[in-house]
């Protein structure tokens, strides 16, 4: 479990799953580029995001928040990325929480499965403006952190 | 002949048997009146008997000798009057006086055979006594005349007054004669009447005939009837004077009237049978002569004509009469017969020759399996004469076999008179045979025999069941082939699923690090690095535009078809109106047909018209003014659209390599562009079963054309 913040403190919690690196920081960028101010919690792979999601040790040990918006990459190791949304949606705790899905594909089976699932689907764009400006409107949607006054980004 | 003879005689009968019956009942009828007539004449000569008699009574009574006589009884009037021969002389067989206290003075009797009197029987002398009132005529001039039964006979009384010969009275008695009926009566009688008269006394047995039945005419005291053929019968009852029954008079006559009704019947007839006759021989003369005779040559010329089976003969028609008309109607009958005759000879012909000349093998069976007829397709299948072969049992000549086939289709007509085919295999004529069995029957529906049709469908067969074999293994090689497809399919997939990973995954990188570098290190980098870090940038960027393209037209080949009715003039007008947001600069007029509408996938025509009009808008990009236009339009009786432009164009002998994927007339730097936008449009175009192609001229624009 990598962690760019760590801070229990903060309950606004953002949960990335991504496997490339290259991509988590291009999307952690893309987020603090707009402003976002939410911890930001990376799982490697789709196992790793489940732990994170459904663990018992770590609900015991009082980390039983839930993220307020999950970011799902497709193509993963072990569990991929469709997978993780279903069992999202099987559970009743987690049966609400808003999941974007970012991925390369642009398969209509994908981009279908994702919206049975209620997932915003978003094709992640060789351009990186061309990401950050479709970023910038998902995040509108949710209800995620922005700084508004500072324009500085945290890392 | 016979006929009119019979009828002529049956004519003749019925004619004699009316005639017979109506003239022998007239003639009956007249002679019964003339027995009558005869009856009354004897009667009257009967009477007249009595009154002349009477006449000599009276002759007797009313005389003074007598009257005289009666009061003193003188003997010289007895001797010189009551004598022998006075006696003889009147003719009487009694003669008595009775005077007026009614008592015999005298009384004597007459034989007449012996010419002298004789005392009178004591017998007949009671009854005399006893009838002394009926004798007694009341009136002085009144007299007694009639009959009376003594016990020896009849008698013919008279009685009359004894008065003077003046004829007055007192009256001193009665004066009484009488006489015997009897053979000297029925003389006299015959000699009066010329008839055969007989006298019968009255009794029991004499008047039964009076009560005789059957052709007896009578009424009260008369009765008459029919003899013989020559003679009537006539009787009449005469009364005594107490009105009883005294004598039978029988009188027979001739029927002179009869045997000339007979005669006249008979020579009647004679004549009218001659004349039958005569009549007879003159019709069958002339008819024979007219008719029968012309009518019989007739009949044994048809004969003839039939027996030789030639409807071509004629019949010789002589004269112009009804018969000539009929032997017309022949010749006319047997033209048309002959006519008919040919055509049915040509019929049977053509249907040998058909019978004969079709390849199935046909032949006709009795009810009891026996071949009737074949064709010739059947003898030579079977390797046999059609002479040889007929009247043999179909199984034998056909299968090889004693008994009847299994499924045999004639053997189930005959059970249900239905038509039955079966499809067998005949390994004696090495072929596979359809079978057919159709009944035969006559008019009244009684089943005669089938018609045995085998078609040899061996070949048929046979590459039936090449085909078979052929659809067997081009199936397991279609379903080889497409399992192999769906796995280069899936592999394609796969592939095209890594590529949009794996490949623009590191394009990704290059881009949002340079933009990163761009953003956080514009101030210490120099410019000219910031420039190449742009082109780095385009590079990445233009890639992953490849990318995308290479992966469209791969899943084109995957993508279903949903085919609808698509809309598309309002596609071009909307993809064009967003081309006019993004560069409303630019001077484009454009011209889209109303109402281009056609089946196809709404999403794969909307990326044909897309690119089509993405080159058109891009190569009309350096002109200050363009036209873009869409419709449709007939060629070779196909719909044809069309996308055309009057932009930069190209040369028509590159126009081959147009649809290939990465093939580029312009240089980049010229028009921008992947190189897969036509070969997407082609491969979209190909899977609706149509074509594309261009037409185009440098510098003057170039037009798009697609089928669908």
């Amino acid at each position: 479990m990598g962690r760019a913040t760590m801070s229990d403190k903060t309950k606004d919690v953002i949960l990335l799953v991504e496997d490339n690196p290259d991509d988590r920081d291009l999307t952690i960028r893309a987020l603090r580029k707009n402003r976002v101010v939410n911890e930001i919690v990376v799982a490697r792979d789709g196992s790793e995001a489940l732990v994170w999601l459904f663990d018992e040790k770590r609900a015991a040990a009082g980390h039983a928040s839930l993220p307020t918006m999950i970011l799902l990459d497709l193509k993963l190791p072990k569990v991929n990325g469709l997978e993780v949304l279903a069992a999202i949606r099987e559970n009743d705790r987690t049966r609400n929480l808003p999941v974007v899905v970012l991925t390369s594909s642009d398969e209509e089976r994908d981009m279908g499965e994702s919206q049975r699932l209620g997932a915003t689907y978003i094709r992640k764009s060789v351009d990186f403006t061309e990401f950050r400006e479709v970023i910038r409107r998902v995040i509108k949607e949710w209800p995620v952190q922005v700084d508004e006054v500072d324009g500085s980004v945290k890392k | 002949m016979l006929l009119i003879g019979g009828v002529q005689l049956v004519a003749l009968g019925l004619f004699w048997w009316g005639s017979s019956s109506i003239i022998m009942r007239r003639f009956a009828g007249l002679e019964q009146e003339f027995t009558r007539e005869h009856i009354r004449r004897v009667q009257e000569a009967f009477e007249s008997q009595l009154s002349r008699m009477d006449t000599t009574a009276r002759d007797w009574a009313w005389w003074d000798d007598t009257y005289r006589f009666v009061k003193d009884g003188n003997e010289p009037y007895k001797t010189s009057n009551l004598t022998d021969a006075t006696l003889a002389g009147i003719g009487v067989n009694l003669f008595a006086f009775v005077d007026v206290i009614g008592r015999y003075i005298y009384i004597t009797e007459f034989d007449s055979a012996a010419s002298k009197m004789i005392p009178i029987p004591a017998d007949d002398r009671g009854v005399l006594d006893q009838k002394r009132d009926i004798l007694d005529p009341q009136d002085p001039s009144g007299k007694v005349k009639g009959l009376l039964v003594l016990p020896d006979g009849v008698m013919m009384v008279v009685a009359r007054h004894i008065l003077t010969s003046d004829g007055e009275g007192p009256s001193r008695g009665q004066l009484v004669m009488g006489r015997w009926v009897g053979a000297e009566t029925e003389r006299e009688m015959r000699l009066l009447t010329h008839l055969a008269v007989k006298i019968l006394p009255a009794n029991e047995s004499t008047l039964r005939v009076m009560s005789g039945e059957g052709d007896l005419e009578r009424d009260a005291d008369v009765a008459v009837r029919v003899a013989d053929d020559a003679h009537m019968e006539g009787y009449v009852v005469l009364h005594d004077l107490a009105g009883e029954p005294a004598l039978l008079l029988e009188i027979r006559v001739p029927r002179p009237v009869y045997a000339l009704a007979l005669q006249t019947r008979d020579e009647y007839l004679l004549a009218l049978l001659g004349v039958t006759l005569v009549l007879f021989l003159v019709t069958t003369g002339v008819i024979g002569r007219f008719v029968i005779e012309r009518l019989a040559r007739l009949g044994s010329d048809v004969g003839a004509i039939a027996a030789a089976g030639d409807s071509r003969a004629r019949l010789n028609v002589t004269g112009n009469d009804e018969i000539s008309s009929l032997a017309d109607d022949v010749n006319q009958m047997l033209a048309s017969l002959a006519e008919s005759e040919s055509e049915v000879r040509k019929a049977k012909e053509d249907w040998e020759r058909t019978f004969n000349a079709v390849p199935d093998l046909i032949c006709i069976i009795n009810n009891e399996h026996q071949i009737v007829r074949l064709n010739q397709a059947m003898a030579d299948r079977l390797g046999v004469r059609m002479e040889a072969a007929v009247g043999k049992k179909c199984h034998e000549i056909v299968h090889g076999c004693d008994a009847l086939l299994n499924g045999c289709p004639h053997q189930m007509l005959l059970g249900d008179k239905r038509e039955h085919s079966v499809e067998l295999r005949e390994v004696r004529l090495n072929g596979d045979f359809h079978v057919t069995a159709s009944p035969v029957t006559n008019a009244r529906g009684e089943l005669l025999g089938c018609v045995h049709v085998a078609r040899d469908v061996t070949a048929q067969r046979q590459a039936e069941r090449q085909i078979q074999k052929l659809n067997a293994e081009l199936e397991d090689r279609v379903a080889q082939r497409t399992a192999q497809l769906e796995a280069a399919n899936k592999e394609l997939e796969a592939f095209a699923y890594s590529i949009s990973h794996d490949l623009r995954a590191p394009l990704r990188s290059i881009d949002g690090f340079s933009q990163a570098v761009l953003e956080d290190a514009s101030d210490v980098v120099p410019e000219e690095v910031m420039d190449n870090l742009k082109r780095v940038r385009a590079a990445a960027q233009r890639m992953g535009r490849l990318i995308d393209g290479l992966l469209m037209l791969s899943r084109l080949t995957r993508r279903e078809l949903h085919v609808e009715k698509v809309d598309l003039g309002g596609l071009v007008r909307l993809i064009l109106q967003d081309y006019q947001k993004n560069e409303p600069t630019r001077d484009v007029s454009i011209v889209v047909q109303d109402g281009v509408q056609a089946q196809g996938d709404p999403e794969l025509l909307r990326i044909v018209l897309q690119n089509l009009v993405d080159n058109a808008w891009k190569f009309t990009g350096r002109q200050e003014r363009a036209m873009i236009e869409f419709g449709e339009d007939q060629r070779d009786g196909r719909r044809i659209f069309f996308v055309r432009d009057d932009g930069a164009g190209f040369d028509m002998q590159y126009a081959s390599k147009l649809f290939g994927a990465f093939q580029r007339l312009h240089a980049p730097s010229e028009f921008e562009g992947t190189g897969l936008g036509l070969a997407t449009v082609q491969r979209i175009i190909h899977r609706h079963g149509g074509s594309v192609w261009a037409e185009a001229e440098v510098g003057k624009g170039a037009t798009f054309y697609f089928t669908l």
